[in-house]
């Protein structure tokens, strides 16, 4: 009851000195503003990577047929859905892709060599095109001899939706062949994933690189967001060993290479998990991550002084209150607890304001345009810089920030209520 | 032999058989090929892409037909001086003089991002890897000409149909390159020959790329690549030649 009523004190006590709490409540929200923005978007930019690469790879595991052909191709696809449909794993979804890694795109002239030409059945991958941002597009562009490509592609081929191209690849035997395709959709996809590859249907695709009518490359597996990929890896790597020729599991690129350099006859099915594949760009995420603990840390230590600094001012032009309390029989201990209760009041109004900042920053932010930086568009969301705020990382600063602050506020406090009745009265500084 | 053959086909120029048509092809492949010796000859390479202007390159082209070799040495422009070629059998090795690095490459690719593939400079073997779909008797600016529809028989040529256009005393005159859908991807003019002692080497090639290309003044021009074969030679050349070290030594 005692608390509750210092805890009402402080209430009002804090609107009352909400003229000198204003510096300290502006410190602490820039504080926390900067520190939600940094740790929101890293977050957002890590989903971003991982979307895009979920969506460029296929899945959060990808079975991979390895074999010395051409191209990647499993010629049992249907044997492989069979077990998993027949099995307890629990999984998302599978999406079946023929990709081959090179092909010329001709227009009007101009050819481009693509890094990557993918087959994908339209209606079952029908959610993950809905979700891309287009340049523009025909009503239904999931359609047999249409192609999408992205718009740098466009650019470089002066072509636009409508366009008659013709698409040059080598088949699974090494022989030359073409197809003529109709652009239905040009993808605003500027990152390294987008350049150079575009989609066509995976029908026309086998067709034409001459792959059996039910071969793909790959089998991707989606995961529920909850699900851990190396415990289903695990179990595909059970389910599928004892009724195929499956690699050996391994953790990284270097496992994969290692895989790779081992012998066998036929195709060999490689379980690749999505995290193998991001780590072409892990270096990067290292650095971003680095630059982005190195603010924060530093941000922590602005807080900390700028709040010590000012909460002594706060104190100083309290003395004859704090003095007056204790003059009508406020034990030094209550005066430290309604001190920090108003601290804490501050400092939830100041996380909240920290908040609300933070996602006006990243909104601003959002519209800036990052083309200039090299790479970089993989890490945003149709060419937007996006954050993810979540209720972990939300506790995690404020945790930080309130232990970086407490000792700043905490000592004063003591100290001021410690300090001889007389001296506070009198309004002199010891 | 080849006399006989050409005579044979001058004799009865318009009742040919599907196994004639491929005699014309051993004759045609006959022609321009060297088995009993070896060859070497300049080529200038002009390769003109509408809109970005003209290259041109010279390389030195040694060919041992016996056993299946070639070796080609980049000499103009001074950027690419010293890479090279060096066909082994099945394999054909391109040599970097900046990273002194040879790297495996395919038959198939373009050379020197030309619109020659690396295949033509090879020796002929059109009647080994190509089956005669059908022919016909035709007219060809000023050749007599019999034009044969060929489709491949295997999978490691770079085109898998060709037409192809050979004159009444058995040489190529023209192909047609096409995808295994049909596309028209190249077209091939050989107008004239050196006539060295019975044994043909084309003078000029010109190859004309029907997929590039650009629009100029409101009209299509193709690709083009031009290469001028001088100096032919049908000397011997020593086995060092034909060999990784040759295309080091070279550099130094």
């Amino acid at each position: 009851m005692r608390l509750w009523h210092l805890f009402s004190l402080a209430f009002r006590y804090f609107f009352l000195h909400l003229r000198h709490y204003l510096f300290l409540f502006a410190a602490l929200s820039f504080g926390f503003a900067v520190i939600s923005t940094l740790t929101s978007v890293q977050e957002g930019m890590e989903q971003n990577l991982y979307s895009v690469s979920q969506a460029h790879y296929s899945g959060d595991i990808i079975m991979v047929g390895e074999s010395n052909r051409r191209y990647k191709v499993i010629y049992n696809a249907d044997e492989i859905l069979s077990i998993l449909e027949n099995s307890s794993m629990e999984y998302e979804k599978t999406i079946l892709r023929t990709q081959l890694n090179g092909g010329t795109l001709h227009y009007n002239g101009t050819a481009l060599d693509m890094k990557y030409v993918f087959g994908v059945d339209w209606q079952e991958e029908r959610d993950i095109f809905e979700s891309m941002s287009y340049t523009s597009r025909t009503d239904d562009p999931y359609t047999p001899g249409s192609i999408m490509i992205s718009s740098p592609v466009a650019e470089q081929l002066q072509a636009r939706v409508g366009d008659l191209l013709t698409l040059e690849v080598r088949t699974l035997e090494g022989q030359v062949n073409t197809m003529s395709l109709v652009v239905s959709a040009l993808v605003e996809d500027r990152s390294l994933f987008g350049y150079f590859k575009c989609y066509i249907s995976r029908d026309d695709l086998n067709n034409l690189a001459q792959f059996p009518a039910d071969a793909v490359s790959n089998i991707g597996l989606y995961l529920n967001s909850n699900q851990e990929s190396g415990a289903v890896r695990e179990e595909l790597y059970g389910l599928l060993s004892s009724e195929m020729d499956v690699a050996p599991l391994f953790e990284d690129r270097k496992g994969l290479y290692r895989a790779r350099w081992d012998k066998w006859q036929g195709t060999r099915l490689f379980l690749v998990p999505l995290s193998v594949y991001l780590s072409e760009v892990d270096l990067l995420l290292k650095a971003i991550s680095m630059v982005s603990y190195c603010l924060y840390a530093l941000m922590v230590l602005i807080i900390t002084v700028s709040v010590a600094v000012t909460f002594r001012l706060v104190l100083h032009e309290r003395e004859r209150e704090i003095g007056t309390m204790r003059a009508i029989a406020f034990h030094q201990s209550e005066i430290v607890v309604q001190l920090m209760f108003e601290t804490l009041i501050l400092f939830i109004f100041s996380l909240g304001f920290g908040l609300v900042l933070s996602r006006f920053v990243v909104t601003l932010a959002s519209f800036v345009d990052y083309s200039f930086i090299p790479s970089f568009e993989i890490f945003l969301e149709n060419g937007k810089l996006t954050a993810v705020y979540t209720v972990s990382s939300f506790l995690a600063n404020a945790g930080i920030v309130f232990l970086a602050v407490l000792p700043a506020v905490l000592f004063p406090v003591i100290m001021a209520a410690k300090r001889p009745l007389a001296g506070l009265l009198s309004g002199g500084s010891k | 032999m080849k006399k006989i053959l050409i005579i044979l086909f001058f004799v009865i120029p318009s009742f040919l058989m599907a196994e004639d048509y491929q005699k014309l092809l051993e004759l045609a492949d006959s022609l321009v090929n060297y088995p009993d010796h070896d060859f070497s000859g300049q080529y200038t390479i002009t390769q003109n892409k509408p809109g970005q202007g003209q290259t041109v390159s010279v390389a030195a082209i040694f060919r041992r037909d016996s056993q299946d070799t070639y070796v080609i040495v980049i000499q103009e422009p001074s950027i690419n001086k010293g890479q090279g070629y060096l066909k082994q059998g099945r394999t054909l090795w391109f040599y970097d003089p900046e990273s002194k690095r040879f790297n495996s490459t395919s038959s198939t690719d373009r050379f020197q991002n030309s619109n020659a593939r690396n295949s033509d400079f090879t020796q002929s073997t059109l009647a080994m890897d190509y089956d005669v779909i059908s022919g016909e008797e035709v007219k060809l600016g000023s050749y007599d000409c019999w034009l044969l529809e060929l489709e491949a028989n295997n999978t490691e040529v770079t085109y898998p149909k060709m037409k192809i256009w050979i004159s009444k005393d058995g040489l190529v005159r023209m192909t047609e390159d096409y995808s295994l859908s049909g596309q028209h991807l190249r077209s091939t003019y050989i107008p004239d020959y050196y006539n060295i002692g019975g044994t043909f080497v084309p003078k000029r090639l010109l190859f004309e790329d029907q997929l590039r290309g650009a629009t100029i003044n409101g009209k299509f021009q193709k690709e083009r690549t031009l290469i001028d074969i001088s100096s032919p030679s049908f000397k011997d050349l020593p086995n060092s030649v034909f060999s990784k070290s040759f295309l080091e030594s070279v550099n130094r």
